[in-house]
């Protein structure tokens, strides 16, 4: 059809081998040579998920608590592995904004914007050009050369967002941080912002538990399930059966009767 | 005054490259509340910002390039927190090797009798190369977990971080190599043309311990207490490296441990260029320039096997 998926995922799987008690140290090593596959316990984090994302679309993930949603974010990022046999395909440059994130507490945010910009691909010199458009945008004037250990939650994700769409990332992934952050002022800007990064052509994967901004903003919504994939497609549709799956969460002898 | 001040310090740090903000900020305040120490602060401030500048300026004429740029700047910072969250900053480099050298000076010459000749500078030498090695290495074992926040939420890549990490253990030692060569001025070391064996030489420290401090935290990935056992290692490689005697009655003794431990032959050739001005050990050189560069390798290799690893077990 002509148009490359930027992210595709077909067979992707997932698990973690946890032991009930962790081998870390040197003596457990040394101690537990001989047994170390043996007591291994299998956690299916993520079960054959197949779907694929264009340039420029805005998927939305959801799921309840522990159903993988961040298992599949680490996977895209390429911080972790995915099983063998599964293909994983995630081009350009990546970057996730979570709360909490991307930042090294005891440095500026002067510092942090230079490091984190230049490994988004951007040039001294380019940060240079867009580094108050970022403080601006972030409405951190005032706290430049302030370490990022004393701001606030909503401080540090206004100035990762502000970073994430000054430095051009090819593809988001937004942890909970969707449809706008901190105060009435700042969520017109970033929910206007997250408008326009769609028209700019730019891909986002989000996971969120609000209905609606997942309603309101995504192209398609993936829906898993303790590890496994419900449904991907029409948002529409997903939510219904998400809303399926909540009842039966709630009311599980509703299903039987 | 204060206003006076502010401006300087502000014009300084606005001249080379940033180096001087984190402690700029800090230093503002230390300004309003006690004016005895303008003059030291002053100093402190244009001294880091000098060496800072120069090597700034180096890097400048260099061609922009994104990820040299971004391997600076984590060096850098890397830097500026080791060494200026403390007043005395930068020199705390320095006081460390040099009652090491008060210590084992005294006990070698008064105890043992030791004949090396210009046994201060001889000493001197050995303990900051073999310093740069161990916080090297011992100070790589917190790069995972301090720079999680890059390793987790945008896709670094992590030799840059071992990179950038070993470079800014480089510019401590840039500063105490400078003072062992005005120490070797008055102590009359032998300095001639055969000083320019200490670039490859220097060039060899550089990708041992890099080297070196990717493995260890490969190793780290899986075991979280390999610091002790690491502590012990060097703590071996101390005693056996040639620091305190010379590297050849060691090869006198165990003649193939020369060929196992690389800082036989650093310690030698540097020792032989700043010291005594004489010919490095051309084999040696050759065979430890080859030894750092497939240690790099190999290490790099078994890394990128397990990097993926590290969201999930650290």
């Amino acid at each position: 059809m002509g148009i490359e998926p930027v992210i595709e995922a077909r067979h992707l799987s997932k698990t973690f081998y946890v032991r009930e008690k962790p081998v870390r140290s040197i003596r457990e090593v040394v101690l537990n040579f001989s047994r170390l596959a043996a007591q291994k316990h299998k956690i299916e984090a993520l079960k054959d998920i197949n779907f694929s994302v264009n340039r420029g679309e805005v998927i939305g993930i959801i799921g309840r608590n522990g159903s993988g949603k961040s298992t599949l974010l680490n996977l895209i990022m390429g911080s972790m592995k995915p099983d063998k046999g599964s293909y994983l395909k995630a081009e350009g440059r990546i970057m996730k904004l979570a709360l909490g994130m991307g930042f090294d507490p005891n440095l500026s945010a002067r510092h942090n914007i230079y490091v984190n910009g230049s490994i988004l691909g951007l040039t001294f010199k380019r940060i240079g050009n867009v580094f108050w458009d970022i403080i601006g945008f972030a409405d951190l004037e005032d706290f430049v050369d302030t370490p990022i250990k004393y701001y606030s939650t909503g401080m540090k994700t206004r100035l990762a967002f502000s970073i994430a769409v000054h430095a051009d990332a090819d593809v988001f992934l937004l942890d909970e941080i969707v449809g706008g952050v901190g105060d009435e002022g700042f969520k017109k800007k970033s929910q206007q912002i997250f408008k326009d990064a769609f028209l700019a052509k730019r891909t986002i994967l989000f996971v969120s538990h609000g209905l609606k901004n997942i309603k309101d903003y995504s192209d398609k919504v993936l829906l898993i399930d303790k590890g496994r994939q419900v449904a991907f497609g029409d948002p529409a549709e997903v939510l219904a059966e998400y809303k399926k799956l909540s009842r039966q969460f709630e009311n599980p002898h509703l299903v039987t009767s | 005054m204060v206003l006076i001040i502010n401006q300087k310090v502000n014009s300084i740090n606005d001249k080379g490259t940033n180096f001087a903000c984190i402690r700029n900020n800090r230093h503002m305040k230390q300004i309003t509340h006690d004016s005895a120490t303008f003059a030291t602060i002053l100093v402190h401030v244009e001294k880091c910002n000098m060496l800072g500048s120069i090597v700034g300026r180096a890097v400048k004429y260099l061609p922009e390039n994104n990820r040299l740029e971004r391997i600076w700047k984590l060096a850098q910072i890397d830097f500026l927190r080791r060494y200026y969250n403390d007043r005395l900053g930068l020199l705390w480099a320095l006081i460390n090797p040099l009652f090491q050298i008060a210590v084992y000076y005294l006990v070698f010459t008064n105890i043992f009798n030791s004949r090396e000749e210009n046994f201060i500078l001889f000493l001197f030498l050995g303990i900051l190369i073999w310093g740069v090695f161990s916080e090297a290495t011992k100070g790589s074992l917190a790069i995972l977990r301090s720079k999680r926040y890059l390793i987790e939420n945008i896709q670094v890549n992590k030799l840059d971080l071992f990179i950038s990490h070993t470079i800014s253990v480089f510019m401590g030692f840039a500063f105490n190599i400078t003072i062992y060569l005005i120490f070797a001025v008055f102590l009359e070391a032998n300095f001639n043309l055969n000083i320019w064996a200490i670039v490859p030489v220097l060039i060899t420290l550089f990708i041992v311990c890099m080297g070196t401090a990717i493995l260890l935290n490969t190793a780290y990935i899986f075991i979280d207490d390999i610091k002790h056992l690491w502590d012990i290692i060097v703590f071996i490689g101390f005693w056996s490296s040639g620091i305190l005697y010379s590297v050849d009655k060691i090869v006198e003794v165990f003649p193939a441990f020369v060929y196992l431990n690389p800082f036989l032959g650093i310690l030698k050739n540097a020792r032989n260029a700043l010291l005594y001005g004489i010919p490095p050990d051309y084999f040696l050189l050759l065979y430890n320039l080859t030894y750092g560069l497939v240690l790099v390798l190999v290490a790099n290799f078994v890394f990128r096997k397990c990097e993926h690893l590290i969201t999930e077990k650290l």
